[in-house]
């Protein structure tokens, strides 16, 4: 079943026109920021003729609309500007960060899966009795806990006082891998280097299962309550009529059905992960988008915070469409 | 009297309970403890000893007492998060609903832009713009929250413009703010007393979280995730009082409004009362 093109479109126009709305609302917020990033970059003794020169050069002296339609001209010929800080271009800076956030996310998810589908599924069957109900706890906990708090009390407890894990970064010196695609652990298989593999998934661990207790909690209950209400419907009555085994009717027939609804929740929780891995990013010292985000933050340097808000909603729109297109594909009753 | 499930009954229990204790121990709390929040009343990073039961932190003053105190701004922050974000939602949401066309056909689409995009990424950034206080605080994490609202309102109002009552009422002349108030209010009650205490358990992860990255409440005022940040390079040392307890309170604060918010979602559901996509 193919997802018409017009869908697809709109989507994207969808994404453009939310794009379009988040980056006006952070620039127009930025410049009401009370502090001058000229004299924050040149320090506290700059003379104020440098400072306005200063000014002059990154364009702060203009007339804010004026600003304001350069930045969006900008935007759309794919030049996001200059860090302030580094010099760097903007789009540089991103796309240097963005394959550890997406590397830290998908990890994350596919843990959260993992853990969260089977404990859903096991709660569903034993709808009512005691293993549901420890299932249901132990959700209801990990929704609850504090990503900064597990995080920190893994790093300590696990990392720091055992030694078997990494404590912060991405690898150990000396064993990063080649930077080809910014996926170290991609990097690691197309160079063939396996040390600097098992380096990057050890180094993954632990930030991955800090933020896989909260999603997992979601995913669980989400198939959890889409599998109590796909045994409920006729066709299943139909197939104990028939004499099927439970096995096949479960993992066959409810399985598949109950899973449409979780796949798009799935993939909501993929974008939703790529936005709050920031506190993960912070503890860990990974050097993703967070982090960048709350260094430019810091550092007021406006260029990378808009560069940062763009590159998060671009991966979201990009997210939620492959989402809804393999949605489509796979539910035959989707024709939109 | 209705009977309820076990898990409901336990729900309900232990969320009231906890929330309850959380509450005392906010408003009692500084009545009987000997040490202000910003007190040095002891040695620097002290275990807990019977002086200072959760010991003290890296200047000497008594982490119960900043528990104590911390727990009023997340709480106030959530309560003014969500209630700005539950009115706003809420009155948008019904009346985009009511009145259906473009309008509501537009802000729709203003939400879904808004739903769309990570409550963390905005609420840093607004937060981080805006500046560290209570009221902006508030906001930040409020402005996340409101599509949710908008939404549930909004199908409540759909839904119940469409039954056949009200197309009777209206020949009768009835205008719309007696319908809404007299047919459409009721629905809402659950649905938003649901809401409201999920939303005041996510509002206090997000507070503590943006003062775990720096850009929420300050130091010296105390707050859970502020005081977990500045405690984490002495955790690496030993001193685990300083990030357990703050970071244990934020916990059993999130777990408890999740409780009551499950067990009151599961009374609606037992007696009948539909709430819509909670």
């Amino acid at each position: 079943m193919r997802v018409p093109l017009r869908y697809i479109l709109l989507r994207i126009l969808m994404g453009v026109l939310m794009l379009l709305i988040l980056l006006t609302v952070v620039f127009f917020l930025l410049h009401i920021l009370p502090g001058d990033p000229a004299r924050e970059m040149l320090g506290e003794h700059a003379l104020p003729s440098q400072v306005d020169e200063l000014r002059h050069y990154l364009g702060l002296d203009k007339p804010l609309y004026v600003q304001y339609v350069d930045f969006m001209t900008n935007m759309f010929h794919g030049n996001l500007g200059s860090s302030f800080y580094s010099g760097e271009t903007t789009v540089n800076e991103l796309l240097y960060a963005l394959p550890c956030t997406m590397e830290l996310s998908i990890s994350a998810l596919v843990l959260s899966v993992i853990i969260g589908l089977p404990l859903g599924m096991a709660g569903a069957l034993k709808k009512g009795k005691v293993p549901d109900f420890v299932i249901r706890i132990f959700s209801l906990g990990s929704f609850s806990i504090p990503i900064f708090w597990l995080a920190v009390m893994l790093q300590v407890y696990v990392a720091l006082h055992t030694g078997i894990l990494p404590i912060q970064g991405r690898n150990s010196f000396m064993l990063a891998p080649p930077r080809i695609t910014g996926f170290v652990t991609l990097d690691s298989i197309l160079t063939g280097k396996w040390s600097s593999l098992i380096d990057s998934l050890a180094h993954l661990l632990l930030p991955s299962v800090a933020i896989s207790f909260f999603y997992s909690a979601i995913i669980s209950r989400v198939s959890r309550a889409n599998m109590i209400e796909t045994l409920r419907e006729d066709y299943i009555l139909a197939a104990r009529a028939k004499g099927l085994t439970e096995n096949k009717i479960v993992y066959k027939h409810a399985f598949r059905n109950a899973m449409l609804p979780v796949f798009t929740i799935i993939g909501m929780q993929l974008a939703e992960l790529i936005g709050g891995a920031i506190v993960t990013e912070t503890v860990f010292n990974l050097p993703g988008m967070g982090s960048l985000l709350m260094q430019s933050i810091f550092r007021r340097d406006y260029p990378v915070i808009q560069g940062c808000v763009a590159a998060y909603a671009i991966s979201i729109v990009v997210v939620t469409t492959i989402v809804d297109c393999i949605y489509g594909f796979l539910d035959p009753r989707v024709s939109i | 009297m209705h009977e309820y499930s076990k898990s409901t009954a336990f729900s309900i229990l232990i969320g009231a309970i906890i929330v309850i204790g959380l509450f005392s121990m906010m408003i009692f709390g500084p009545f009987i403890l000997s040490y202000g929040p910003l007190e040095i009343g002891g040695n620097a990073l002290a275990p807990p000893s019977l002086n200072h039961l959760m010991g003290t932190d890296s200047v000497g003053r008594d982490v119960l007492s900043r528990i104590m105190w911390g727990g009023r701004y997340s709480f106030l922050i959530a309560m003014i998060a969500v209630g700005m974000s539950s009115l706003i939602g809420t009155f948008s949401g019904i009346a985009s609903g009511y009145v259906g066309g473009k309008i509501d056909r537009l802000l729709t689409l203003l939400v879904d832009c808004l739903y769309a995009f990570p409550i963390y990424i905005m609420a840093v950034t607004v937060a981080a713009i805006l500046g560290p206080t209570v009221v902006n605080l508030a906001f930040s994490v409020g402005i996340a929250y409101i599509p949710r609202y908008f939404k549930v309102m909004r199908s409540i109002a759909l839904s119940v413009k469409e039954k056949m009552f009200i197309e009777a009422e209206k020949c009768l002349g009835a205008g719309s703010f007696y319908i809404i108030y007299h047919h459409i209010l009721p629905y809402i009650i659950s649905s938003t007393i649901v809401l409201i205490s999920m939303g005041v358990a996510q509002s206090i992860l997000m507070v503590s979280g943006l003062g775990f990255l720096g850009i929420g409440i300050q130091a010296p005022t105390p707050e859970w995730g502020t005081d977990l940040s500045s405690g984490r390079n002495y955790f690496f040392n030993g001193a685990w009082w300083v990030v357990f307890f703050p970071g244990l309170m934020i916990f059993l604060a999130v777990l408890g409004f999740n409780l009551l918010g499950e067990g009151l979602n599961a009374i609606f559901q037992e007696r009948g009362v539909e709430t819509y996509g909670t």
